[in-house]
């Protein structure tokens, strides 16, 4: 057998979480040259919709380990059970956040409106990437050990893509608190 | 007795070559490090491309030749790719794909390599607002296009963790740290939308963060490919020496 491999993915999470490190230092400098209009078009922004988001993700979060926590007693069927509830309270996210961005264009704020929409619109549409990445990840997860494999290396292999997936879905969420403290909340009366 | 692995180190050298070429014609012969900010107006980036078309010329004329070497390169990849997926008895999905992601990813340096070197090719006659155009054009492309190379790398990634070695060809690190650097070329979407800024094609975050990545995960890929085919030549040659 080979060696475990799992905590590779630690070397991805590290680096998206750096590089949304980066992007937000870069926010924060550029905020600090333009103070006044960061806050005013802050104010522009549903905080109750982002904090609600922010609740959608944590409660999809834990289902998610949940399921870790019953796949390692070897519950599969019951783990891939937690994913799909995981998935379906996480897709209410992809809805708010759809309602959010068409208030804002509805009204004609685009990415063009001024520094601060277009860092809410990367940011935003960056994390909501990861968000689409990380549901097919869990859709997959969803399917259970692979039939076409051994049932002890299926059984190994699933829970080792299991942890990994769960990980980078925690990821997820962790990222959308930053970006939800940052844009909404950072500026807010 | 038969080398399966046949011209593979030539082919992993190739991508090495491509990358240091790279640096040196594409970067520093052809302006990119960084490239005009998309800020300057026309005339003002007109004078720049009259003052250095000579550089810019031979710096897109050589890297149009070399690179093909990105294809050849992913060529190899194949190989070690195919040798994972022959012995997990899996179906050569993610080694097609990756080839396919290859051989786009040349298109991508070639068509804007060549609107470069149209740029640099007679500057003093044209008007700047076209040069600006077709030097755009060619950002665009070369920012833009960036989904060939990561479904490349996407498709590389799942096969290579697949691998059941002790030691595995790719280490986990490597194998990670590239998909996160394809992953995180989503930031070129917003290249196109502004000018100046950690967005524009000069920027931090567009240019210097993403440019920096990536020409770090070709390093690692460039290496560890090498070591892998000399890795199954050798673990070829162990297993006919024991028959």
């Amino acid at each position: 057998m080979r060696r475990e491999r799992a905590p590779a993915i630690w070397i991805f999470i590290a680096m998206d979480c750096t590089s949304f490190g980066v992007l937000f230092l870069v926010f924060m400098y550029e905020r600090m040259g333009q103070v006044a209009l960061f806050d005013e078009a802050s104010h522009l922004l549903n905080a109750p919709l982002g904090f609600f988001n922010a609740c959608v993700l944590i409660t999809s979060s834990w289902l998610v380990a949940w399921a870790n926590i019953v796949g390692r007693e070897g519950r599969f069927d019951e783990a891939r059970r937690l994913m799909l509830a995981g998935m379906a309270v996480a897709s209410i996210f992809l809805i708010v956040k759809v309602i959010e961005y068409y208030m804002k264009l509805s009204v004609g704020i685009t990415v063009k409106t001024n520094a601060f929409f277009l860092f809410y619109y990367a940011l935003t549409g960056v994390h909501l990437m990861h968000y689409l990445g990380g549901m097919v990840i869990l859709a997959i997860l969803a399917q259970g050990p692979s039939p076409y494999l051994p049932a002890a290396e299926a059984k190994a292999s699933y829970l080792r893509w299991l942890e990994g997936g769960s990980l980078y879905w925690h990821m997820v969420d962790l990222l959308w608190i930053f970006i939800f403290s940052i844009l909404y909340l950072i500026g807010a009366r | 007795m038969k080398n399966p692995y046949r011209y593979g180190r030539f082919l992993a050298w190739t991508g090495i070559v491509m990358l240091l070429g790279t640096i040196v014609f594409w970067g520093v012969l052809g302006q990119n490090i960084p490239p005009y900010s998309p800020a300057l107006n026309a005339d003002e980036f007109a004078a720049q491309i009259r003052q250095h078309q000579g550089e810019i010329r031979i710096g897109m004329i050589v890297q149009l030749a070399i690179s093909v070497m990105w294809y050849t390169w992913g060529v190899a990849i194949w190989m070690v790719m195919r040798a994972i997926e022959n012995e997990n008895g899996d179906n050569d999905v993610l080694s097609t794909l990756q080839i396919w992601g290859a051989g786009f990813t040349t298109i991508v340096f070639i068509v804007p390599c060549s609107a470069w070197l149209a740029v640099a090719y007679r500057p003093d006659v044209m008007e700047p607002q076209t040069l600006q155009m077709v030097y755009d054009f060619g950002w665009m492309m070369f920012d833009c296009a960036y989904a060939l190379t990561t479904m490349q790398i996407l498709a590389w990634g799942v096969c290579v963790l697949q691998d059941k070695r002790e030691t595995p060809l790719y280490p986990g690190w490597v194998v990670w740290f590239s998909m996160f650097v394809v992953v995180s070329f989503i930031l070129e979407t917003f290249m196109p939308l502004v000018y100046d800024g950690p967005f524009s094609r000069s920027g931090v975050v567009n240019y210097f963060f993403e440019f920096g990545i990536f020409f770090l995960m070709w390093v690692f890929i460039g290496i560890y490919t090498l070591k892998a085919i000399g890795r199954l030549q050798q673990e070829h040659l162990a297993a006919h020496a024991s028959n």
